[in-house]
């Protein structure tokens, strides 16, 4: 029986002189792939779900106080306590507050009317529909403290209301109060809230008309679709938890949901299917390769047979030759992985997580090994088995 | 050859010059081998004794190969005795008689002189693998029988690029590695001219001479045969001493 770093020796170094670069390239790629969905996947899937789950609004529920349905029952709103709770809950990713009612004024511009939708947010209403000023600057926590008569225009209002550039540092009346813009909100969630005023929630309930003006809608952006259906089922008792609370109406994006979940599945799918075809391919290219080099040095099988080899040699031999090739293709696939996921987190601006990496490198070589041994087997007991005379013989 | 001396070969040679009679390494009788219907070989005798050589020659498709191939426990005859040093070889198991020919054969074959992407050192060093001679003591010994076939400056060449001769050369040193008692080469000088084919066979004498080896050629080449001690021609299935 041939010693194993000899057979080590004999193995190896006959790879690296006949690189089987096709094999190699297959098995690479299959592992590349693993590694790099593995690691950076999570983040990335979390990343693409996240804006489909923003674009498809289901991980945005509103929470509405809906005393007014009620006859003398006295108005209610969302307290700090309240809102403190929601923000420090794990699933939720930002909590924000507005008003249930939008005041709606008229003015004139030019012989046409012009409607104005005023509504109330607190500084994370940005968050939570993940919106950003498009010109100027957003409603922040001093406008909020300080009560400030500022106001933010979404684009088709500002184009309404004032016929030219830069709308930033225009004035607004309302209600005999002249407010400032201080910027144009933009965003893919804007939508038909680009013809919306906002303006800080604490001056909205100092001028505006009673009994809208309270922080009466909770506005909650969930971290992922799977946070949003178990908070919906805990509300009441959350809500409850921390102030009195008549009658309230929840509205999510049931639909979208389950639409969303289909597609986060499909790209699952998608990905499995990709890393078992490249690896398959491996394991096949493996095989291949190993039949293609026991058919070529059947001469040279016979002669070691002839030599005093033994069968079990033989087979270690073409097994050892198909594990190092698929190791080869381990270790390349492991350096383009490592490569792809450096780019993939520089252009991402994600911390790249070598902890992760690095322990999925013995996984990446076990499955290379796999590949090597699900494809080579079978050769090398073929090689193992050859019968000598007929070796020698073979054309 | 003086090289070979001190490689622990001499030790061989005392004994065996040292016996009055010349040993028998190799006796078959009566060996019988066919292919379907087809009958190769119909009852060859054939006897080795140590230090000779043997040619076995005859026209092609006669049996040569298939009877060389017997007699080194690489096919199994359908009749006949084969004994070796004192051994019945049949009855050993796959096995057995893969360590039999670790221990005592050395084989030149027909259709392989090389093993391709290696370098003569590693194609020489082969068979000490198998037979668990340690790395540190198998190189020396393969740069000794290098030097012997004058390839000690090849020994880092790749062996697919050397010319035939030279990989004929390559096919005995790794032949002989092993110290064996039995030589069996088909058909060695078949790719080599006129004058290499002469050296070749003046070093398979020197081999015999001084080592005690027993030597089958198997060839068609009538100035092979000057070489030899015992001439086989087979014709019919037969082996007929010539
Ligand atoms: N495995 C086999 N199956 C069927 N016939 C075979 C087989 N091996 C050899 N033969 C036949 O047996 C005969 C002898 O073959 P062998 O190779 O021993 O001839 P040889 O004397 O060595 O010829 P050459 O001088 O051309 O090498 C040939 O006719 C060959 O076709
Ligand atoms: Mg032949």
């Amino acid at each position: 029986m041939l010693k194993t770093s000899d057979l080590l020796r004999i193995v190896v170094k006959r790879q690296l002189r006949q690189l089987k670069l096709g094999v190699i390239l297959s098995i690479s790629l299959g592992i590349a792939m693993f590694i790099g969905v593995d690691v950076v996947g999570k983040d990335l899937e979390n990343r693409i779900v996240s804006d489909v789950a923003l674009i498809g609004n289901v991980t945005i529920l509103t929470v509405t106080m809906e005393e007014h349905l009620y006859p003398n029952t006295p108005p209610h709103f969302f307290t700090d306590k309240t809102v403190t709770m929601f923000k420090n809950l794990p699933g939720v990713m930002y909590a924000g507050l507005s008003m249930r009612f939008v005041e709606v004024i008229r003015t004139q511009v030019q012989d046409k009317n012009v409607y104005i939708r005023i509504r109330g947010v607190d500084p994370f209403f940005w968050k939570v529909y993940e919106l950003n000023a498009y010109q100027g600057r957003l409603l922040n926590e001093i406008d909020e403290k300080q009560r400030s008569r500022v106001c933010v225009l979404g684009i088709d209002l500002a184009r309404n209301l004032f016929q030219n550039e830069p709308y930033v540092g225009k004035t607004l009346t309302i209600f005999n109060d002249n407010y400032t813009v201080v910027g144009i909100a933009g965003g893919l969630m804007m939508r038909s809230r680009t013809l919306d005023c906002f303006i800080p929630l604490t001056a909205a309930s100092d001028r505006l008309i009673a009994p809208n003006t309270y922080p009466n809608m909770l506005l909650l952006r969930m971290r992922s679709i799977d946070d949003v259906e178990p908070i919906i089922k805990k509300m009441p008792e959350l809500i409850l938890s921390q102030q009195n609370t008549p009658y309230l109406k929840i509205e999510y994006a049931k639909d979208e949901i389950t639409t969303v979940r289909t597609i986060i599945r499909r790209v699952h799918v998608l990905l499995l299917l990709g890393i078992a075809a490249s690896l398959g391919l491996g394991a096949f290219g493996i095989w291949q390769s190993s039949f293609a080099s026991v058919r070529e040095r059947t001469r040279e099988i016979g002669l070691q047979l002839a030599m005093g080899a033994e069968q079990g040699d033989i087979m270690r031999q073409f097994l050892g030759e198909a594990l190092c090739n698929a190791l080869l293709g381990g270790l390349a696939g492991i350096l383009f992985g490592i490569i792809t996921i450096l780019a993939v987190c520089m252009a991402m601006g994600m911390p790249v997580a070598w902890l992760s990496i690095i322990l999925h490198i013995p996984i990446c070589l076990a499955a290379a090994s796999l590949v090597g041994a699900l494809g080579g087997t079978w050769p090398a007991v073929q090689a193992g088995r050859m019968d000598v005379a007929s070796a020698l013989r073979f054309e | 050859m003086s090289r070979l001396r001190r490689t622990g070969m001499t030790v061989r040679y005392m004994t065996a010059s040292a016996d009055t009679a010349v040993e028998e390494l190799l006796t078959a009788a009566d060996i019988v081998k066919n292919y379907g219907s087809y009958q190769a070989l119909r009852g060859v005798s054939l006897t080795l004794h140590a230090g000779r050589m043997a040619a076995v020659m005859g026209p092609s498709g006669c049996g040569k190969s298939t009877l060389l191939l017997i007699l080194g426990l690489l096919q199994k005859p359908d009749a006949g005795t084969y004994t070796g040093l004192g051994r019945d070889l049949l009855s050993l198991d796959a096995r057995e008689q893969a360590l039999f020919r670790r221990r005592f054969f050395g084989f030149i074959l027909q259709s392989c002189a090389v093993f391709s992407y290696s370098t003569v050192e590693e194609n020489v060093e082969f068979p000490l693998m198998y037979s668990g001679v340690p790395r540190r003591e198998r190189l020396a010994r393969v740069m000794d029988l290098l030097e012997s076939v004058n390839l000690a400056g090849k020994a880092q060449a790749r062996s697919n690029l050397l010319s035939g001769g030279e990989q004929q050369r390559v096919a005995i040193a790794r032949a002989l590695i092993g110290n064996p008692r039995v030589l069996l080469a088909d058909e060695p000088t078949g790719q080599l001219d006129g004058e290499n084919t002469q050296k070749l066979m003046a070093h398979f004498r020197r081999v015999c001479d001084d080592l005690a080896v027993g030597i089958i050629i198997v060839t068609h080449d009538p100035q092979v045969a000057d070489y030899c001690d015992t001439v086989y021609q087979l014709r019919d299935g037969r082996a007929i001493v010539a």
